[in-house]
């Protein structure tokens, strides 16, 4: 299985046809860096359809924690069985924060400190 | 016990306070911050309780705008919504140099509900004043995919609300039982939060059922929860109205319900046997509910939405009418049978026309040769071949919804 992170992701040539596919279903390209980012979840499964087919493997999407911004997998999610964002790459919670004791605290103080204005 | 719902208690008052979809809110923010005269609106769409009112609420009170609300459901031909937003998008100066702030905001809640046959150039006139504001707009939506809301999509930054992830809403779950000194277990929060499939309102409001006034939470409380399947706010919804004692009250639960009109006189009709015992003032409230009824149908035929409130007067009338006759407790039925076996099908329904007339205009057939001659084989090509499938898709612009329809197998 091979995971990808929305934000920059790097693929073989792909070809024309191939690459419309994508650029049509929501990922752009960068020609600086050479990295493809999902600019549009709205058509992720078409996405990791046509990422599967072009590195002919399984495709995850990387989630980011919003605690502790470590990047992890809905594989290793208890509650991916009850998600109904299961992996759409988008902040989610990892694991290890999610069980510390305090984690409703540092979850609130996180949300305080995430500076929206 | 409060007389205070959960969901408008712990209502955020800050941005900071918003649970989930941090990327939703960023986005948000940021469009509000460079906004400037000319610039598209922003669409807010997903699907219910997951911050969309809330965000464009406080933001507006954070950003020291003054926020004109309007709800699209109820507002839905031109006139009446130029007579609403019209005057404030297009003349904002007076507001900011009286009180010198930052101008007014237009928030159009449910905007998706003007877009039925009742539509009389509702769209036109969205579209009309988002192209002369000059104040922001901002648009809210559950299912903006709608063939109708094309150019209203166009017209708009359209920004994505994505169910609540399970262990945010959890940490939500847990402040607010903290707050009202509830001792929950980690299963039960988990049991609500599966329940309300991502649904902050839901979750919220099935907590406060479970859990108000008492000390401690346990799963064997929230078993009887699992297969209501998100009924929780209806229950709340039906037990006010059920429960009020007069008709002006009966009137104010109606209005304040967001239960589908033709579902709500469903509903009342299945529920009023078993509510109420006195035969002759059940008569009598049958006898408003037949009322009610005739109006919905003239409604429905004539699509004159002003004999709403009649309907409504009536159904109030029928309930506050039966209450007089006295009232017993039981579990609350919903949704009506007749209804519920449409309700199931619906989504799917309306699916499956959509992808028929993307099939049907791309290939110039009509709809229902698409259904008859296309479908069938393209299910089996999703089914089995994923190249050609994935090729089909891109041509077809399917949304993934409509691949996922194609590729799941039929029961037998």
């Amino acid at each position: 299985m091979k995971v990808v992170t929305k934000d920059s992701f790097r693929l073989p040539y792909l070809g024309r046809e191939k690459y419309i596919e994508l650029v049509r279903s929501g990922v752009t390209y960068d020609k600086k860096t050479g990295t493809f980012s999902i600019k549009d979840a709205d058509n992720i499964d078409r996405i990791k359809l046509i990422l599967s087919e072009i590195l002919n493997d399984d495709i995850a999407f990387a989630q980011k924690c919003f605690m502790c911004q470590t990047r992890f997998t809905c594989t290793v999610c208890e509650f991916s069985n009850i998600c109904g964002t299961r992996d759409i790459p988008l902040y989610c919670i990892c694991k290890p924060c999610y069980n510390k004791p305090d984690f409703v605290e540092r979850y609130f103080t996180r949300l305080k400190s995430s500076r929206l204005r | 016990m409060s007389d205070r719902m959960w969901t408008e208690k712990y209502r955020p008052d800050t941005l900071s306070l918003i649970v989930g979809n941090e990327e939703a809110k960023s986005t948000f923010i940021a469009w509000l911050k460079r906004w400037k005269i000319g610039d598209k609106a922003a669409l807010l769409y997903g699907p219910p309780g997951t911050g969309k009112t809330t965000l464009a609420q406080v933001a507006s009170k954070e950003f020291g705008y003054r926020l004109i609300e309007m709800n699209a459901s109820d507002v839905r031909t031109k006139e009446a919504i130029m007579r609403v937003a019209g005057p404030t998008a297009i003349e904002d100066s007076l507001f900011k140099t009286l009180y010198k702030g930052t101008g007014s905001m237009l928030f159009i809640d449910e905007v998706d509900g003007i877009f039925g046959r009742e539509d009389r150039g509702g769209v036109g006139a969205v579209l009309k004043i988002i192209a002369e504001a000059k104040i922001p707009i901002v648009l809210a939506a559950n299912d903006p995919w709608n063939p109708r809301l094309r150019y209203l999509r166009q017209a708009c930054e359209t920004i994505r609300f994505y169910e609540i992830r399970p262990p945010m809403l959890i940490a939500l779950l847990k402040r607010i039982c903290r707050s009202e000194g509830i001792d929950a277990d980690k299963e039960a929060l988990q049991i609500i939060v599966e329940n309300s499939r991502g649904d902050i309102r839901s979750a919220t409001n099935d907590l406060q059922s479970l859990a108000e006034g008492r000390k401690t939470l346990k799963v064997s409380d929230v078993e009887r929860l699992s297969p209501r399947d998100r009924q929780a706010d209806v229950q709340e919804t039906l037990r006010k109205i059920f429960l009020a004692e007069n008709f002006k009250q009966a009137r104010r639960a109606l209005d304040e319900s967001d239960i589908d009109y033709e579902m709500l006189l469903q509903t009342l009709h299945d529920n009023l046997p078993f509510k109420y015992v006195d035969p002759s003032t059940l008569a009598s409230a049958y006898n408003k509910l037949s009322q009610a009824d005739v109006f919905l149908g003239r409604i429905t035929r004539t699509q004159s939405w002003s004999l709403l409130s009649y309907a409504l007067e009536l159904m109030a009338a029928g309930i506050a009418s039966a209450n007089e006759g006295g009232y017993r407790s039981a579990q609350y039925r919903f949704p009506p049978y007749k209804i519920m076996l449409l309700a199931r099908t619906k989504a799917e329904r309306e699916l499956k026309k959509n992808l028929c007339l993307r099939v049907g205009s791309k290939c110039h057939v009509s709809s229902r040769v698409a259904n008859n001659d296309f479908l069938p084989f393209m299910k089996v090509i999703f089914r089995n071949d994923a190249s050609l499938a994935s090729s089909i898709a891109s041509w077809l612009q399917l949304e993934g919804e409509m691949v996922k329809y194609l590729k799941q197998v039929e029961a037998s």
